[in-house]
């Protein structure tokens, strides 16, 4: 029952389970703010036996979509700012490109599956930690701010890149909404290394792009995420063009995601208020790093077993 | 709840795990596979490149048997089976998902083999399953990919399947972008 037959990849999947699965995933994208990727691309190969590059390909798709309907949502909102994104674009769009062309020489070689897990458990590992560390010691500051009687500011981030980059006067730019003032030369480097892992990994980039933006550069977390959805709809729209003309972008596979994911995002924005941004970035670090430890499993796996 | 649904992300691959992507490390060989074209249409001649190098020596692998099975997406197309019986002849009709075919491929020198086969479908577009098996003195190793076939422009699949997104994308960011976070 519910079995749909995917053209593309090949094979026999259980609709249902993918929608739940897009649902589950699309919630807590919603939650963090991010397009959820980094979640659906190994989970749609481990749960389902989809082939690395078509999962990589159908899932960039489906970002697109829930990038432009998030996009839409954070601009209304005000949480964009337009010059930031801009900048980001100019480098990401030519890293996506790179990162589709890898994929597919990986792809020739028969090792697509293998390197894009291991690039994963790398990346996963190091923005897990991060993000633990940073919500451990800013939830400990908030409670040592609320003992002492202060007022307790939600959301600041303290760490110290950010301060030194702010402080960069050669070629810089104020941003109003995000209230910080930043080199240009920055956002592309910045767009080019996360567009390279989107096209590598078939992610829109969030859970790299939003801790670099808010770490690196300092940005608030809601101009953040806004202007990552902003940046976000062109890069994986750019990807998704691009891994469709190599025959990685399996139709039925992403409107069967879609449908799941589009409704949980919502659900998540809803339920993101009333959570606060320490505690959303620790249980975020978390979930990521639970995700890292089942692909380093699959990696052992494949490669010793 | 959250807490609940981070486990239920820790557990869910772990319950079909034997349903993975399988193996895709060769023991003895590197294989790699080049295929003439990225899309394919129906009815086209795939046209594949096979390099087989030893995984020790780095050495090209001459004489090898290299055999292809592929499986083509058919669309769904029915087949009819006329099965003889005592009282007289039965009509079988079948759905057909995918047709398997099996092909060797043949060396061209240098380590490299040239697979040639006719993308036999009357599906308008789907996947091609190609796993090689690459075989010499007793030591055997397969590799699985995926190439897809389409009867029409790449490139209207392309803009289309993208379009497509950010039109559902945008319409359901209209609908619910009020919701304040």
């Amino acid at each position: 029952m519910f079995e749909i037959y995917l053209p593309i990849a090949n094979l026999t999947v259980n609709g249902l389970e993918v929608i739940l699965l897009g649902l589950l995933v699309g919630f807590l994208s919603g939650l963090f703010g991010v397009g959820g990727g980094f979640l659906m691309t190994p989970m749609l190969n481990i749960i389902f036996g989809i082939p690395m590059n078509v999962a990589v390909g159908s899932d960039l798709t489906q970002i697109t979509a829930t990038a432009s309907s998030g996009a839409i949502a954070h601009r209304r909102m005000g949480n964009v700012e337009v010059r930031l994104a801009l900048l980001i674009l100019a480098g990401s769009v030519f890293g996506v490109q790179v990162g589709v062309q890898l994929v597919n020489i990986l792809k020739t070689r028969g090792l697509s599956d293998l390197i894009i897990k291991e690039i994963y458990v790398v990346m996963l590992s190091i923005v897990s930690f991060i993000l633990i560390a940073e919500g451990w010691k800013a939830r400990g500051n908030a409670r040592k701010a609320i003992a002492n009687g202060g007022e307790h500011v939600r959301d600041k981030i303290e760490f110290g890149l950010g301060t030194r980059i702010q402080n960069i006067k050669f070629m810089s730019m104020h941003l109003h909404k995000a209230e910080v003032s930043i080199p240009v030369f920055i956002p592309p480097l910045i767009g080019f290394v996360v567009g390279l892992l989107a096209g590598i990994m078939g992610v829109g980039g969030g859970f790299i792009m939003i801790p670099s933006l808010i770490y690196i550069l300092g940005i608030p977390t809601l101009v953040a995420i806004g202007t990552d959805l902003f940046q976000m709809v062109i890069t994986a729209a750019s990807g998704s063009i691009g891994h469709a003309l190599s025959g990685n972008v399996d139709l039925y596979l992403v409107l069967l995601i879609l449908a799941g994911s589009t409704i949980g995002a919502q659900l998540g924005a809803k339920a993101s208020r009333k959570v606060s941004g320490e505690k959303l970035r620790l249980i975020f670090g978390f979930m990521v790093l639970a995700v890292a430890v089942q692909l380093l499993h699959s990696v052992l796996k494949t490669s010793y077993l | 709840m959250l807490a609940k649904l981070i486990l239920l992300l820790a557990v869910l691959p772990l319950a079909h795990a034997s349903e993975g992507a399988g193996s895709v490390q060769t023991k003895y060989f590197d294989i790699s596979i080049e295929p003439q074209k990225k899309v394919f249409a129906p009815g086209e001649l795939l046209v594949a490149k096979i390099t087989v190098t030893d995984k020790n020596t780095k050495k090209p692998v001459l004489g090898a048997s290299v055999l292809a099975e592929l499986s083509i997406y058919q669309g769904g197309d029915v087949e009819k089976i006329e099965l003889p019986s005592e009282s007289g002849v039965y009509l079988i009709e079948q759905k057909l998902l995918n047709k398997k075919i099996v092909a060797g491929a043949q060396e061209i020198g240098g380590g490299v083999y040239e697979l040639v086969r006719e993308v036999d479908t009357e599906a308008a577009w789907g996947g091609i399953t190609l796993k090689l098996t690459v075989t010499k003195e007793g030591k055997s190793d397969t590799l699985t990919t995926v190439i897809s076939f389409m009867e029409f422009t790449v490139w209207k699949y392309a803009l289309l399947v993208t379009l497509a997104a950010i039109a559902i994308g945008s319409g359901v960011g209209f609908i619910f972008g009020g919701i304040k976070h």
